[in-house]
This record gives C-alpha cells, sequence and structure tokens, in this order.
C-alpha cells in the first residue's frame, strides 16, 4: 500500500528482522491476485494476496499484516488469504496486528516470536522509529504535492521523491533519518517554480488502499499535478498510523473533526473511512477547496454509503466531486479523460465566476 | 396513527416481533405489498447504481409507503450481536432516505449490541416513549412482542416456513424427493421478486428445502468455532455455520447459494465456505446462483433445472 513499506520495514528491521519486500504492485500482482481471489472481492484483497504470492517467490514464510474487526472486509483479509494460499500449497505463519478476538494467549506467543530477544524497552523505539520514518515520508509527499503543478520541468519534484523515499528507507537510525529528510527537502525547495500558474485545490478523498496506492489510482496524483491540480488527500500514513494503531499518542497539528463535519450527512460508524471521506468532504469545501475526487474500489460498502451522500454536500457548497471506482478492469486512459474533463469545467466555472465579479 | 413497515431487509426477520410492538399501542401497522419492479425502479433513483439490490428495493419499499402512513418505522440495525456487525449499508440507511422527499416522520432508532451498555430495553423505551409514559406497558407489550418473534422462529426451528412468507415447502418425509440447502439473505430468498421464486420454482420440483433460519444458534456457533477468525457479520456467520452443518447432513443432496451481485460479505463468507467444504471428505455439488437488475427467469430456470437433473443421477 505506497509507503507503507517504508515504516514498516523501518520497525522490523530495527527489531533484527530477516524482512523481504515484495516488489511494489504491478500488473503481474493484480493478474496473481485475480486469479486465485474470489470474483467479488474488493481490488485490494486481489492486490494484497498478489503481493503475498510474490513475497512467496522470494522466500517468505511469515506474515505480519493488520487486521481488524469489521463491518469493512479488510478484518477477514489475513484469514481468506490464509484459506487462498493454503489450497495452493503455500502455508505460513501469520501475526495479525488487531484486537485479538479468540486466543489472546496465541497472538502474545506470535508475538514474541517477532520480538525475539529484544527488550520491550527496544521495541518502543522500533515503533518510534517506524512512526518518524513515516512522518518524514509524509512531509516530503506534501512537498511534492505542491510543487507537481508548479514545477517548470514537469516531474523533477517526482525524481527527488524517489530519491529521497531510498534514502528515508535506507536510515538506520534517527540522526541519519533526519539528515535525509532535511536534505530532501531543501533540493524539493531549489526546484524551479512558475510563478504565475494557475493551480486548482482538489481534495482527493475515499478508501484508504486506492487513495495510498499509485498503481490502484493509476498515479492520480501525478496527472492531476501535470493538469495545474494541488492535491491534498483525507489520509496520510503517518496521521493514520497516529490515531488508528498509536491511540493519538503524538500531538495532531491540525486535525479535522470529520466526524462532527459529517454528523448532517452522515451521524453514524460504517466501517472502513466512510465517515472520513464525508467529513473530510466537508472540511474541504469550507477550506474553499475547488472541487473534491473521490476514489474506491468498485464495491468498497463505506464508500458506497459516503458516495450517496455526497451529492448533498455537493449542493450545500456548490462544489463539484467526481467518483471514481476502480477494479481490475479499469483503464488509465479512461481515468485520464474524466480527469481532464473535470478540471476543465472546474477551470471553466472559476473563469466565468471572475467574468462575473 | 399508521405506522408504515417497508417488506424488505430486516422485515423478513423480525416483523412479527414490531408488528405486535406497535399493535399493541393501537398503532395500525401498514405493510408495503411485494416487491415489484416499478417500486425497485423508482426506489433506485435515490441510491447510486452500486449500492446491492436488496438496498434498493428497501427505498422502493420506502417511496412506495412514504405517503401513506403517518410514521414509517426505518431502524438502524448495527448489531444484533456482540462482535458483530449487519452490514455498513444497513449501517448507513437512515442517512441515505433523506434523499427520497416528502417523507413523513421516522421512528428510526439505532439499535447496536456491539457496545456493551447499548442495551436493547433502553431503545424499546425510546421507540414507546412515543406512544405511552407508562414503562410497565412498553416493557409488557415488548414482551408479548417477543413472544410473537419466538413463535415465529420456532417455526423454522420445526422445519417449516412461517405462514406469514406465504411460500410452499415440500415435506420431505412425505413428498420430497431431492433434499436441497439454500443458502442466501433473508430479504432475498423470501422475496419472489428477487428470488425469482426460486423457493416455488423448488417446490414445483418437489424440492425439500432446508434453510439457514432452520438451524439453531447453539448448532451454528459451534460450526463455526472451527475457523480461527470470528467472522463479524451476523449473517455470514450464519450462513457459513449452516453450511458446514448442512454439509454433514447425509440427507442433503447438496447446495444451492443465492446473493446479490455486489455484496460485499457474501465476496467473502462465499469463498470462505467453499473452500472449507472442499476440505472436507464430502462433496456435495454447489449451485451458485447471483442474482441483480435483470428480470429474464430463463437463465435462472434452466441452471435450477441442469442442477436438478445433476442430484437426482448423483442420487441413483
Amino acid at each position: 500500500m505506497g509507503n507503507m513499506y517504508i515504516p514498516v520495514k523501518g520497525l522490523l528491521e530495527y527489531l533484527n528482522l530477516d524482512i523481504i519486500v515484495p516488489p511494489p504492485s504491478s500488473q503481474k500482482t493484480l493478474n496473481l491476485g485475480v486469479k486465485y481471489g474470489p470474483e467479488f472481492a474488493c481490488l485490494p484483497l486481489k492486490l494484497n494476496l498478489g503481493n503475498l504470492i510474490e513475497a512467496r517467490e522470494l522466500g517468505a514464510d511469515t506474515i505480519i499484516m493488520a487486521g481488524g474487526v469489521g463491518p469493512c472486509r479488510f478484518g477477514l483479509y489475513s484469514q481468506i488469504e490464509k484459506e487462498i494460499l493454503s489450497d495452493l500449497g503455500y502455508v505460513y505463519d501469520c501475526l495479525v496486528l488487531e484486537p485479538p478476538d479468540k486466543h489472546l494467549g496465541q497472538f502474545i506467543m506470535r508475538l514474541r516470536k517477532i520480538i525475539g530477544t529484544n527488550s520491550w524497552g527496544r521495541v518502543i523505539e522500533a515503533i518510534k522509529f517506524a512512526y518518524q520514518k513515516a512522518y518524514a515520508v509524509d512531509i516530503i509527499e506534501k512537498k511534492v504535492q505542491y510543487l507537481r503543478p508548479l514545477e517548470k520541468k514537469v516531474g523533477t519534484a517526482d525524481s527527488i521523491y524517489r530519491h529521497i523515499l531510498n534514502t528515508i528507507n535506507d536510515a538506520q537510525s534517527i540522526n541519519s533519518l533526519q539528515e535525509a529528510t532535511n536534505l530532501g527537502i531543501l533540493k524539493l525547495d531549489q526546484v524551479p517554480q512558475n510563478i504565475n500558474s494557475e493551480v486548482i485545490r482538489i481534495g482527493l478523498i475515499g478508501e484508504i488502499y486506492t487513495l495510498l496506492e499509485p498503481f490502484v489510482s493509476f498515479d492520480i496524483e501525478k496527472e492531476l499535478g501535470k493538469l495545474g491540480v494541488h492535491v491534498t488527500r483525507s489520509l496520510y500514513l503517518s496521521e493514520w498510523i497516529n490515531s488508528h494503531l498509536l491511540m493519538n499518542y503524538y500531538k495532531k497539528e491540525h486535525s479535522k473533526p470529520f466526524a462532527e463535519l459529517a454528523k448532517p450527512y452522515l451521524n453514524y460508524f460504517v466501517g472502513g473511512h466512510g465517515r472520513e471521506t464525508i467529513g473530510y468532504a466537508v472540511g474541504f469545501a469550507q477550506e474553499g477547496y475547488h472541487g473534491l475526487i473521490q476514489i474506491a474500489p468498485l464495491t468498497c460498502m463505506p464508500e458506497i454509503i459516503a458516495h450517496t451522500l455526497l451529492p448533498r454536500v455537493k449542493e450545500n457548497y456548490r462544489i463539484p466531486i467526481l467518483t471514481i471506482y476502480v477494479d481490475e478492469q479499469s483503464g488509465k486512459a479512461g481515468l485520464l479523460t474524466r480527469l481532464e474533463a473535470f478540471i476543465d469545467l472546474i477551470r471553466r466555472q472559476n473563469n466565468n465566476r471572475r467574468i462575473v465579479q | 396513527m399508521r405506522i408504515g413497515i417497508p417488506r424488505a431487509l430486516s422485515y423478513y426477520k423480525y416483523f412479527p416481533l414490531w408488528k405486535e410492538f406497535f399493535t399493541k399501542f393501537g398503532a395500525e401497522v401498514v405493510v408495503s405489498p411485494p416487491t415489484n419492479k416499478k417500486m425497485l425502479d423508482l426506489g433506485s433513483k435515490y441510491v447510486v447504481d452500486e449500492i446491492c439490490l436488496p438496498v434498493k428495493v428497501y427505498f422502493g419499499h420506502v417511496n412506495y409507503l412514504k405517503d401513506k402512513v403517518d410514521y414509517l418505522f426505518v431502524p438502524r440495525i448495527v448489531s444484533v450481536e456482540r462482535n458483530e456487525y449487519t452490514c455498513p449499508k444497513f449501517m448507513g440507511i437512515p442517512d441515505m432516505l433523506v434523499n427520497i422527499e416528502n417523507l413523513p416522520k421516522l421512528i428510526g432508532p439505532t439499535i447496536d449490541l456491539t457496545k456493551r451498555d447499548n442495551k436493547l430495553w433502553k431503545v424499546v423505551l425510546e421507540v414507546g416513549s412515543l406512544f405511552s409514559k407508562n414503562t410497565y406497558l412498553i416493557l409488557k407489550a415488548w414482551s408479548d412482542a417477543s413472544m410473537s418473534l419466538k413463535k415465529y422462529n420456532q417455526d423454522w426451528l420445526n422445519q417449516s416456513f412461517p405462514e406469514e412468507l406465504m411460500i410452499t415447502n415440500i415435506d420431505k418425509k412425505e413428498q420430497g424427493v431431492l433434499n436441497i440447502a439454500v443458502i442466501g439473505h433473508e430479504y432475498i430468498l423470501y422475496d419472489k421478486f428477487l428470488s425469482m421464486n426460486l423457493l416455488e420454482k423448488l417446490a414445483k420440483l418437489k424440492v425439500s428445502v432446508f434453510t439457514i433460519e432452520m438451524v439453531n444458534q447453539k448448532t451454528i456457533n459451534k460450526e463455526v468455532s472451527i475457523i480461527p477468525k470470528k467472522i463479524f457479520w451476523n449473517f455470514a456467520k450464519n450462513a457459513i455455520g449452516a453450511a458446514f452443518y448442512y454439509n454433514k447432513m447425509g440427507e442433503i443432496s447438496g447446495f444451492i447459494n443465492i446473493s446479490s451481485f455486489g455484496c460485499g460479505p457474501d465476496s467473502i463468507s462465499n469463498s470462505m465456505t467453499v473452500h472449507h467444504l472442499k476440505n472436507t471428505q464430502i462433496t456435495k455439488p454447489i449451485l451458485n446462483l447471483t442474482i441483480d437488475e435483470h428480470t429474464g427467469e430463463a437463465g435462472i430456470n434452466t441452471r435450477i433445472e441442469a442442477f436438478y437433473d445433476l442430484l437426482k443421477r448423483r442420487v441413483v
């Protein structure tokens, strides 16, 4: 899922574990997942399954993954993947990071296996280190999002971004991490920018996997950057880790009370990020964003609920909203056409408003 | 006072409970007629296409009732059992309903038993307070209503369909030629429009039908306990448990699984069921039917007949 491998690798390497990071998601990954996964399962399951198969090909014998307790399907991924893979003759040890509902003893045993001889103190340091990595990635990424519509030469920021991600990934200590981040910020600050560009601000909302994994979103943020768009997402990795796994241990910079904002439209938890999608939609609209794009896997239940409710947000704030569902049949060309048309529409609306004023 | 109850989704599981409760306060309970194409078409306007068919049907029923009643009973049923959810779509329904114009007053309590301190009796008192200030009366009405539901559920456990559903089932002991376990959400299976009259078709073939509701909870919980991870959807847990149970029942010849296109939980639970059944030594055939908005019955009929033929040949 996007850059998540960076903090996770950071965490596990700090604990001296032998890590295998599956190759980045590709058409091969997708084909594997589609072949062996349930037909109507959501796209993230199929890709995740493909990732696991590719990891096995590289020799992995233990899987660590997050879990859940519903109602989003994600909570059952680990179980169903284990079943599918065992049918393929791939048996592995699996530690699922979620509130254990049955065998607390087993969970602790498995956790011990991962922790090995490390002290609990070291474990806490490792978790902190992983979070710092995620945070560093997010700082850099936000800068790149800002630069993409402004850079004189398309792709400059992204090539620096790729390089910085590697150095952050390789950093073995807080110091080298800090160095890598500072260097990254310096380099990005030096990217030549067009001063007079008319930049459109778009809020990108939706389901976490499609938001963070560029393979399934067809690099939507880069493509929007080329169209002169500054993208802000409703989800950033470090914020998600902080609120879902670390119980908000780190103080949030400017947290949007998305549940409050969503209340007039959606007054209950519906699983996944349904409420976040509505809440951030309202938040972005209030902050004067020019438009919103919702992206989600086909059949994603919480996002379908959000999608049904977005028209009222659209009406109340007069903000254009585009919803895109992705599945294994999606094609980049189709997505690009829709993006171009959408951004065109927004630019024209803005121009008309200016003429009227 | 007329209270409308849409004949969709949770209706099939809880209707006697609600009818009895409201009637005790002197209200007239109005249920929408059985689903038809027009209702579905009108209901679909208010939701996005990707939402599943049963929810579109629900909106169709709500839309039908809106100008015929004073109140609409549209509870937000999040969870009926600890640590188990219904489905995200159920959980978002009251918020989505607002898309329909000219709705009457809504009675929309939230029933969420995942949380320890959400006790059902609090919800009962909340709803009851619309009719009476007398706590005893409200709780008595609830108690009577619960008895009605118990009797309804007992019909199932006695291996027969409750009369209210008006469905024939061939008694296996007397006339049944084949026994088939039919697994599907109750709001699809017992809706003649959505299920394309599957149960009647099976009755015509003298097939005796076994459903999820006919298996008691204790058995279901025991059956699913072999899966290490807890199934956090109430229906999926029941479906998987019933399937495992029926798999072991010698007199069941095969399974028919009916699902709505795009159903999230089913996409996972169907796959899990098939995996586990495959790993037993038993090999009962499974027919998968996916329903969507196409109403042409020829395809379904052909497949049911072919499946029937296949099963008959195996039995012989």
